[in-house]
Order: structure tokens, then sequence, then C-alpha cells
């Protein structure tokens, strides 16, 4: 037999021998464990959500909201001439739509006022996000439209599903509720674009959730010259498109002219999205280190406890193995040693643990959380789980290991 | 100082020396007050058999505890193959532990939780310079003639005191160690396999190696070369 082997295999028996040091080390490293992977699997897949989220933000389009008003758009207009913009101003939630005997879910109908060939600039109803959309059939609405106050509206393909179901929606008409009129009034529909990104996760939700109160948020693009007569004054939408310029010069011109709103203009850019999402991500991680220390230091104090009980235990041994030649180093070896076994076991049964519920998690993300969420666990957060909480096992155990090694002989003969 | 290196000169003093060990004028207190070994004078010659005798108490385990370099003392000097080591490292009083000592200690001293095998070999795991294969070979020979080859895979926990015994001579004995220390080692034996001790002792010293041993038992005393026994804190001649 070879020396190490029967020098480790003794270690083993020796830490197997002493079940409540086992039992209650290896629980506080397990705790440790999950914790910090759990921390860090989770605040990765919350950023990597929102990353991909924010990768569909065209990268060259602003996007302002607020209170806009007609001064701001022609400064916008005098500072970048050369700029494409689309005007919107909303019409919040009108009265909810009774989904009909077919559909258990209240419609809840979004009416935005739209300026000249808003579908030739990105959609920027999306939560935070602006995504291209484009016509799939029928046409977008046009300056004639909107000069003469046509009552015409563009939709989504899941929304002419709701309303239309398989059928081609271009020339039937929705009723519309604006706020500023009493009356439900008939509009035509002219154009279906294709789904946002939003709309096909609200095709998840839909088909996940059967709570019969459940509201689905529908789209209505109509004219803004519908609104009210003082078209400019209702803005509350701007998506901007320079395509002169370097998109980095137009972020920094636009937040120049937005500085003397103090913050009732907000820009939204690919840009700040990310660096939004970077900046949590560094407070998360910076919380979840905190977290970490505190838990490592208090996984480590009951390890340093345990072990010191255990020593008190086996003081004898400790003065027998010195007795037949084990030096001061080789009786700290053994108890770091031990230590190091202790948490590996923990680390390996704390690892499990988490793998096994990120595993279920991702499996019934979209029951649990609403949304396809991927959980991965890296090969990096489990090798600095590892290391980690192993420097935790050596460095916990520094103290009572040279208290071990310091035992007298004598004294620890006349103890056995 | 590399405490491997100051090992290794003792590897020389101890061969070329046959005047393994000298204690001269050893003084131990261990309350200050009372004087457990009141200058005591020692020597062991390699080849040696020195059996010490004595009432309880009188201080022969506190004199082999400073043999074995367990312990230190107040004053006096303490030689090892010519070589003072009073003022050794501890580190260096480990090896020189490991390599040129064996125990058998009074309450047997094994370690519980771990089977007989385990206990046996333990002196390997601080053992530099041995092959395994060889401390495997020289196990099963002293367990074969100690009669407890076939304990080998026990718990010590569930020997009696006899086997315990028996295991903690094969422990002390393992890797042949120069000088052979033994506190009370047939205490707990019947006399058939206190008989074998005394055989394995005998043969031990034949081989050129030397053996302090701690009795109350007559019989193995008679075996020795030099009987003493501890008297006012020195070692008198027990034949006298
Ligand atoms: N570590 C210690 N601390 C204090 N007193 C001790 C210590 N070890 C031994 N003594 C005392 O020193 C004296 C000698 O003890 P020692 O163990 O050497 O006796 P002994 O001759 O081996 O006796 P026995 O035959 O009973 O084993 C005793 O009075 C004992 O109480
Ligand atoms: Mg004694």
């Amino acid at each position: 037999m070879n020396k190490f082997i029967l020098y480790i295999n003794n270690c083993l028996m020796m830490v197997l021998s002493n079940r409540l040091r086992l039992k209650l080390s290896i629980m506080g490293v397990i705790v440790a464990t999950v914790i910090l992977l759990a921390g860090m699997v989770s605040i990765n897949a919350f950023v990597s959500k929102q990353y991909e989220k924010y990768q569909r933000f065209d990268k060259d389009v602003a996007v302002l909201t607020g209170s806009i008003n007609g001064n701001f758009i022609d400064s916008l207009k005098s500072t970048f001439p050369e700029a494409v913009m689309a005007l919107y101003s909303d019409q919040g939630s009108l009265e909810p739509y009774s989904g009909g005997d077919s559909s258990p879910y209240s419609i809840l109908p979004m009416v935005h006022g739209v300026s000249s060939s808003f579908l030739s600039l990105p959609l920027p109803f999306d939560t935070d996000c602006a995504y291209t959309a484009t016509i799939v059939s029928g046409r977008d609405i046009s300056q004639s439209d909107i000069v003469n106050k046509r009552k015409v509206v563009v939709i989504s393909e899941f929304t002419s599903r709701i309303f239309f179901g398989e059928d081609n929606p271009v020339g039937k008409t929705i009723p519309v509720k604006l706020l500023s009129s009493d009356s439900v009034e008939e509009y035509k529909v002219i154009g279906v674009y294709g789904n946002t990104p939003a709309e096909r996760e609200a095709i998840i939700n839909m088909m996940t959730n059967n709570d019969p109160g459940f509201n689905v948020k529908v789209d209505f693009y109509v004219p803004y010259t519908l609104f009210s007569s003082s078209q400019e004054k209702n803005i509350s939408t701007v998506v901007f498109y320079s395509p002169q310029n370097r998109f980095s010069v137009v972020e920094k011109a636009i937040d120049i002219l937005i500085k003397p709103y103090n913050g009732n203009i907000v820009l939204y850019t690919y840009n700040n999205r990310i660096q939004l999402v970077e900046n949590a991500q560094q407070s998360m991680n910076i919380a979840l280190a905190f977290i970490a220390i505190f838990i490592i230091v208090v996984s480590g104090l009951n390890m340093l406890n345990c072990l010191f009980f255990s020593i008190k235990e086996r003081i004898g041994e400790i003065g027998i193995r010195k007795a037949i030649g084990a030096t001061k180093i080789s009786i700290m070896v053994q108890f770091i040693f031990e230590s190091m076994l202790i948490t590996m076991v923990g680390v390996i049964i704390g690892i499990g643990i988490v793998t096994f519920l990120f595993i279920v998690l991702s499996a019934f993300s979209i029951e649990i959380f609403r949304a396809q969420i991927v959980f991965a666990i890296s090969k990096e957060m489990i090798l600095s789980t590892i290391i980690v909480l192993l420097l935790q096992g050596v460095l916990f155990s520094i103290i009572p290991a040279r208290y071990a090694a310091n035992i007298k002989i004598v004294n620890a003969l006349r103890f056995d | 100082m590399n405490p491997r290196a100051g090992v290794d000169a003792y590897t020389y003093l101890i061969m070329q020396n046959e005047l393994l060990i000298e204690l001269i004028n050893i003084v131990k207190s261990y309350d200050g007050k009372r004087n457990i070994l009141n200058g005591l004078n020692f020597s062991l010659q390699r080849g040696d058999f020195v059996a010490i005798l004595g009432e309880s108490g009188v201080g022969k385990s506190t004199l082999l505890n400073i043999v074995g370099l367990f312990d230190g003392f107040d004053s006096g000097k303490y030689y090892l193959g010519g070589f003072d080591v009073t003022k050794n490292h501890d580190e260096e009083n480990a090896l020189v532990r490991n390599r040129y000592f064996g125990f058998v200690f009074q309450l047997y001293h094994l370690i519980p939780n771990i089977t007989v095998e385990q206990n046996i070999t333990m002196p390997f795991l601080y053992a530099s310079a041995v092959s395994s294969y060889e401390v495997m070979r020289w196990k099963m020979g002293i367990s074969k003639k100690l009669r407890i080859d076939n304990l080998l895979g026990s718990k010590v926990d569930m020997l009696s005191g006899g086997e315990k015994q028996r295991v903690a001579i094969a422990r002390s004995l393992l890797l042949s160690p120069q000088i052979l220390i033994a506190d009370e080692p047939t205490g707990s034996l019947d006399d058939n396999n206190a008989e074998i001790v005394i055989d394995i002792f005998g043969e031990y010293k034949n081989q050129g190696h030397s053996i302090i041993l701690v009795t109350h038992n007559k019989q193995i005393a008679e075996c020795a070369d030099k009987v003493y026994s501890i008297k006012d804190g020195v070692l008198v001649n027990a034949n006298e």
C-alpha cells in the first residue's frame, strides 16, 4: 500500500470517527456553498436575461419619453436637421374589451397616435426597448392618413389573431375608443406588422395563464392627428434616428438637450440600457460578495469550533502521534487536511443541491417566472466556489491545528 | 538548522558510538517543589537490556519520558550518541523519536476508531526513507510473532487488554528502532503472552538493539543485563 493512500485512509477514518464534527461542519459548508453558488447563478441568469432583452434594442436609435413639448421637438429638429423621427402620443388603457365567449381574457388596448411612416423606425412600446417591426400585410400609416385624420389603425399579428383569428384583418374594422371622444368608433385595419419580442412573450404568457382576470395588452397605432388638434402638445414618445451622425455623438448631444428638463424627459438607448444592466450586475456582485464574506466567516467559525471540540476529544491521539514521531507540522497538516476533506464533501453536496434546484427552476421557469429563464452553472462558478470554500476550510483550521500541534506529549498522554 | 540534517547527524553518531544514551545529574520536578528525579545518572550501551524497578510514583515513567524526549528536565545533561540534545528543537526531537526510539506505553496508548493495522503502521506515516513494501513485510512478521495477525482488520476498541498491549508492542517495533523503551509491557498479559513478549525482547536484544524496560515482573527483570531501581530520585543498582 502506498504511503499517501495510507495517509488519506487514516485521515478519512479519523474524520468518520467523529460524526458530530463531520455533520456540523458539513452543514455549514453546504449552506455556504448553496448561498454562494445560487447567488452567482441567479445574478448570471438575471443579467443574461436583461442582456438578451436589450440585444434587440436597435443600436442607432434613441427613444425619448416623458413630457415632450413642441419646443423640445423643434430643438431636436434644428440640432439634427437630417434626423428621422417618429412621434407617438399615447392614450393609456381605455376600458378593457371583454374577450367575448371565445376568450377568457380581458383585452386592454393601448392607443398610440403616430406621426408619418412610423414603421420605418423601431416600435418603442415594448417596455423600455425599441425593436424593429415590419409590415407583413397591408400598408403603413401614410402622410395623407395623418393630414386627413383618417380613422385607420395598424395592428400586430398577435392583435390580429385575438380579434380576427386566422382571417386576414386588412379592410376589416375594430372598435376603438379615444379618450377625447365619448363614443366607440369603428377604425379600419390597414396594416399588420410582425410580432415584437414582447408580443411573443405575451403569447407564452397567455398559453400558461388561465386566470380569467388576466389582461392581454394590445397596441393600436392610429394617426396622431386624431387625438387632438394641437398635435405636438401630446407627444409622449419620440423615436429618433440620425443617419449622418455617429450615434455616440448623437447620444451625447441629446443628453445635453434633455438636461434642462430635469429628468422629465428620459432617454433610452442601447448603450445606456446596457450600462444600466452592467451597473446592476456590479452592485449585485458587490452585495453577493458581502453576503459571501459573512457566510464564509460564519461557516468558517462553525468549522473552527467543531475542530476545537474535536481536538479536545483527541488530545490523547495527538500525544500518541507526536510520541511516535509526528512533527508539529505533520499534526497541523493532518487537521487541515481533514478539514479540506470535510469541506470537499460539503461542497460537492452543495453543488449537487444547487444543480438540482436550478435544473428544476429552468424546467419550470415559464410556470414560475412567466418567462423562459435558463439558469446556467458554469465551470468557473463551480471552481470559484470550491476554491473559496477550500480556502475557508484551510484558513479557519489553522488556529485549532496550531493549538493541536503545540500540545505537550506528556500532558496529552496523561489525558488518554 | 534543518531538522532532518540534524537527524542524519545522529545516524552517524548512533552508528559510531557504543554509548547510546548518557544522562548526567538530571533533576526533574513537576511543581518546582518536589524533585521527582534528583541528580539522576544513567547510561545505555549498544545492545544493553536495562530493567528499572521501583515502587509506584517514584518516577519511572518520568525517567522514560525524559529518555524518550517527551519531556524536558530542570537541570543536567542528556547526550544521545554523544550529542547534547538538551537544546534540541521540538521538530528535531520528533524525527529522532521516529527514527531511533520505539515506545510501549504503560496504558497501551493506541488510537481508537482505527484498525489494528493502521495503529501498527502509524510510525511509518511519519518516517522518511522507508519503503512501504518493507513496512508491510515487517508488519506481517511482527504481527505473526505476536499472534495478532488475525486481528489486523479489527477496530482497536474491540480488543482485550492483552491484545491491545501486543498491538502496542508491534507498533513500537515496526521500524526496528535502535532503542526500545517499554513501560510495563507485560502488566496486562497472561503468563503465556508475557512469555512471547519476553522472547521477542530477547531476540531483539540479540540483534544488537537496546532496551529500557520498566517492570514489576521479577521474571522479566531476570532477563535483563542490568537491573536498577529508583530511590529518592536517583538510580540504584537493584541487586545491591
Ligand atoms: N505531568 C505531571 N504533572 C505533575 N505531576 C506528575 C506528572 N507526571 C507525574 N507526576 C508525578 O510524579 C511522580 C512520579 O510519577 P511517575 O509517573 O513517573 O511514577 P511511576 O514511577 O511511573 O509510577 P507507576 O509505577 O505508578 O507508573 C508521581 O508522584 C506523579 O504524581
Ligand atoms: Mg509509570
